[in-house]
């Protein structure tokens, strides 16, 4: 049920408080004028006409705190111009206050004395400052409130992030049909399903440890995404066929985590589309000079050209293009070619980092 | 028991997801498996010459979304779907019988469905629909999946109701326009009068068309609907409002 807004909550904040506050100074500050001025009629004439204009000059106050308050402002220069307004404020009301006075002939004379016009400008040099406190005080803890929520937004929107990568990783539907796979294994008594749960266990826990480094052996990687492939064939067993090879000699260089798994994905995804069967890849690490070294993604099927081939589980092509630009900018390659009925995808990356 | 012979077919790109479904339906004597299929292709051939009364069907298959053999098939089979992820629910609404079961298939929610399916003929979800689930709608010759917020408008036709899908299709179903306010969400729906229910995000336009009438403009729909003056002042309120917060 929603409130129902009276006129009240539609006013901004500050007319709220500047209405209410005004008023409550006039209500609590009218005995001390009666007790001076002795009549009713001339203190409430008083009231009105000073605390009215009190009123409208902290309104100016205000354009004036709007106009010239900024972010980078220091406490110093802040407190140098509130009491600078404040100190003219308080003047003009005062010079205000004595002529209206004459000008209801008042008997001035006798009242104004030197004291009583400085105690007059004392105090309402202190109203206006008091009100730029509260003015500010407010105005700040407003701001750092809203600033406080937009941290909180901020956080919640990257932990929402970070969530739909992790799934994007953990790839649910990877990770039920291969399940499937093993309860349909069990109840068949398979052979070698040993070797397709360990494989998984392996795959998933590089997943895990490895999701944001850069400084991962190759190896890992490569061990990894085996592990990956022995799954995937359980599940299309004849329908799929791999090869995997890996240089011995840069098993130890170190290369971001995730560079051979959206490769391979996309091998998979497209290639099922596109290949006759059985699907064959392969997945090859070599070093290609003394320099470089090749990480080779080649499948059986054709390169999709209207698909967006970098949408594989949110971690796709473009997503590691921009990795590796950051990592070896200028030193890195990503090219794909189609031969002999193979489409393969290369990435170069300097043998040593 | 007497439950009615039920004949099926397995359509999932994998083998071993297939062997387990399998394996839980040898004890279900009365569903007997005639085929089984590894993709779209095989499986719209299988229907074709089996005509089965059960399609057990993955919804990801190699070769496409497996909601895409629906408008296809001349048959209108019982669906059990089977996901091995999905984030949106799967809705009945005018459908002789659908369930789905999540991989991997587990005994007890295999035997519901299939309880569901020969004794329920008519199941059909009761509750709300969300914005995000799927709805699958069948009438006598025809079978749409769609997302609920691609529904752009229904019209009343005598018990019938036209449903109109943004992308231009429409479907005639056997449910009243009563049954249909009380599944879909508020937020998104609006009824203005007897015979018009309608996506407040699909509405292109509407104008005056004298002072008693005014025609709606909805994507999907190849003819503006046509509102009495109360109707068009009530719709015309109702996308005043704005929908934040």
């Amino acid at each position: 049920m929603e409130r129902v807004r009276g006129i009240w909550d539609r006013i901004p904040l500050f007319w709220r408080f500047q209405l209410a506050g005004w008023l409550a100074f006039t209500i609590f500050s009218f005995p001390s004028k009666w007790v001076m001025l002795e009549t009713i009629p001339a203190s409430v004439l008083v009231s009105l006409y000073r605390d009215g204009l009190g009123f409208l000059i902290t309104i100016g106050m205000r354009e004036i705190y709007r106009r010239s308050y900024h972010d980078k402002m220091t406490k110093v220069g802040l407190g140098v111009m509130v009491a600078g307004v404040s100190l003219a404020s308080g003047l003009v009301l005062t010079l205000f206050s004595l002529g209206f006075h004459e000008f209801l002939d008042f008997d001035a004379e006798k009242t104004f004395t030197p004291p009583i016009i400085f105690g007059i400008f004392y105090f309402r040099t202190g109203l206006c400052l008091g009100w730029s406190l509260l003015y500010f005080g407010i105005k700040l803890m407003r701001e750092s409130m809203d600033r406080d929520l937009r941290i909180a937004r901020a956080q919640a929107t990257s932990e929402r992030a970070e969530l739909q990568m992790l799934r994007a990783q953990m790839n649910p539907h990877f990770l039920f049909n291969a399940l499937t796979m093993i309860q349909a294994g069990i109840a068949r008594r398979e052979p070698h399903l040993d070797e397709v749960v360990q494989s998984m266990a392996e795959y998933l826990r590089y997943s895990l440890e490895n999701r944001h480094n850069d400084r991962v052996p190759l190896g890992n990687e490569f061990d990894a995404i085996k592990g990956f492939l022995i799954v995937e064939k359980a599940r299309f067993r004849e329908e799929l066929e791999f090869e995997c090879h890996i240089d011995e000699s840069v098993r130890d260089t170190l290369a971001p985590g995730v560079i051979m798994q959206p490769l391979v994905e996309n091998a998979l995804k497209y290639g099922r589309k596109t290949s006759s069967t059985p699907l064959r890849i392969q997945l090859r690490v070599r070093l290609s000079n003394e320099h470089t070294i090749r990480i080779e993604v080649a499948n059986t099927g054709q390169w999709l050209k209207d698909e967006k081939l970098n949408q594989v589980s949110g971690v796709g092509l473009e997503n590691l293009e921009k990795r590796l630009k950051l990592l070896y900018p200028g030193t890195y390659g990503l090219r794909h070619l189609e031969e002999n009925g193979w489409v393969t995808v290369q990435i170069d990356i300097p043998a040593t980092p | 028991m007497n439950a009615p012979e039920l004949r099926a077919i397995i359509i999932d790109d994998e083998a071993p997801a297939r062997e387990a479904l399998l394996d839980l339906l040898s004890a279900h004597p009365n569903v007997r498996v005639i085929g089984e299929a590894n993709s779209l292709a095989n499986a719209l051939e299988l229907c074709r010459d089996l005509r089965p009364n059960l399609l057990f069907l993955d919804i990801q298959l190699g070769d496409g979304c497996g909601f895409d053999l629906l408008p296809k098939l001349n048959i209108s089979p019982s669906i059990i779907f089977v996901t091995a992820y999905d984030e949106f629910a799967i809705r009945a609404f005018e459908v002789n019988a659908i369930d789905y079961l999540l991989k991997p298939p587990n005994r007890t929610r295999l035997a519901h469905a299939l309880e569901r399916i020969t004794h329920l003929p008519k199941a059909t979800f009761t509750g709300v629909f969300t914005k995000q689930d799927r709805v699958v709608l069948q009438s006598d010759d025809k079978f749409l999946v769609a997302f609920v917020s691609e529904i752009s408008g229904i019209v009343a036709q005598e018990n019938y109701s036209l449903v109109h899908l943004s992308a231009g299709e429409t479907v005639l179903l056997r449910r009243s326009m009563a049954e249909w306010e009380s599944v879909l969400p508020r937020d998104l729906f609006f009824r203005p009068n007897r015979s018009l229910i309608v996506n407040l995000e699909m509405v292109r336009k509407v104008s005056m068309n004298n002072r008693d009438d005014m025609d709606v403009e909805i994507s999907g729909f190849s003819t503006p609907v046509r509102l009495g003056r109360k109707a068009g002042v009530l719709l015309r309120r109702e996308l005043k409002q704005p929908h934040l917060l």
